[in-house]
């Protein structure tokens, strides 16, 4: 087997075994389908990214670096993209969370004093 | 502008509580002797902190989970803002705030028709300050850059002892980071950068009768330089 057979074998692998992992985690419910959608895309990349590495071998000779170090700044970059994301996610819950528990404190502020008008 | 003139009526304190039920009651004491109208925020508190708020007759927002300092101030913002307030001072629940000392913010408001006045602890007199070097250099940065966003002369740009008026009171009801130091000292930078009026006037910190202070001086070093380095890029929360 020459060296371009085994980054092809090895990348496909790995992008069969994460689709593999994120299926299941989406069929457990630990994953919603917007995001399932995001990593199997990246998966599904992971999986044709060795097949791709002679096609990116012009642009890595232009650079002046291996097709595999090209290859894995791609990754880096798209998981980079994908954590920008997930923070942006995170902070819109955050506050979102902040003003659901201000609405429910002066809902129970409102119900408290219904409720002490009412035994008057 | 026509300001509403401020007075004890048009004034609410707000009271932020995590877990303060044995020195609060001291201070809602205070508060209910000098008739003031209060509204106390259990910001999550595991303790009896909010019934004995209740007890002493105070509205109190009995947030769910905590959401810091700076969330709690807002939420006591939000009901100010629902019932009308003018203005509002926060108030620590631990007791170090000198509540003799409300009457004279609300005074310093009306006479320099002022957005913010501070309680400072040490107004321009840092070797009052009872705190090691680290902290102390922290807070002189912090203090020089906060007169510079403010154009006003600010000793203390941590002091939680403070008053907001509206319509700054209304900004941060929908705006307040909630962050570390994003209540005292980013509100300040944010409130000047917007061009609202803020001024300090020298009030006294009492110590902690019960409870110690949560912050190590490492953790307070790491979140200056960080809430720091935020006012200087320019990414504090816009009013």
């Amino acid at each position: 087997m020459d060296k371009n057979t085994i980054q092809i074998l090895f990348c496909t692998c790995i992008g069969l075994i994460a689709t593999f992992g994120i299926y299941r985690l989406a069929r457990r419910g630990l994953l919603s389908f917007r995001y399932t959608v995001g990593w199997l895309v990246l998966s599904t990349i992971g999986v044709v990214a060795g097949v791709a590495i002679p096609i990116i071998a012009p642009l890595a000779r232009f650079l002046a670096i291996t097709p595999a170090a090209l290859l894995a700044i791609g990754g880096v970059l798209l998981l980079v993209i994908i954590c920008l994301q997930l923070s942006i996610s995170i902070s819109g819950l955050h506050e979102r969370q902040r003003r659901l528990t201000e609405e429910l404190a002066h809902l129970r502020l409102s119900v408290d004093n219904l409720e002490r008008s009412n035994q008057k | 502008m026509t300001r509403h003139h401020l007075d004890k009526e048009s004034v609410l304190i707000v009271v932020p509580a995590l877990n303060e039920a044995d020195s609060i009651s001291e201070v809602l004491r205070s508060l209910t002797s000098n008739k003031f109208a209060a509204v106390v925020i259990s910001d999550g508190s595991i303790d009896a902190t909010a019934t004995i708020a209740r007890e002493h007759g105070f509205a109190v927002l009995d947030l769910a989970i905590n959401l810091g300092v700076g969330g709690a101030l807002r939420a006591g913002f939000q009901h100010a803002c629902r019932h009308g307030f003018e203005a509002v001072i926060q108030v620590d629940a631990d007791g170090q705030h000198p509540i003799d000392h409300i009457e004279k913010l609300i005074a310093a408001a009306n006479d320099f028709n002022a957005d913010m006045v501070i309680g400072s602890r040490f107004a321009n007199d840092f070797t009052s300050m009872h705190v090691n070097g680290v902290r102390r250099l922290t807070m002189r940065v912090l203090a020089w850059s906060a007169s510079r966003a403010t154009k006003s002369a600010i000793s203390d740009s941590t002091s939680g002892f403070r008053l907001i008026r509206q319509p700054l009171l209304e900004r941060f009801s929908h705006t307040f980071a909630s962050n570390y130091l994003g209540d005292t000292y980013e509100a300040l930078i944010a409130a000047g950068r917007a061009g609202f009026t803020v001024i300090e006037i020298p009030a006294p910190i009492i110590d902690r009768a019960v409870g110690e202070s949560t912050s190590s001086t490492m953790q307070s070093f790491l979140q200056t330089v960080k809430v720091f380095t935020v006012a200087l890029l320019q990414l504090h929360t816009r009013i």
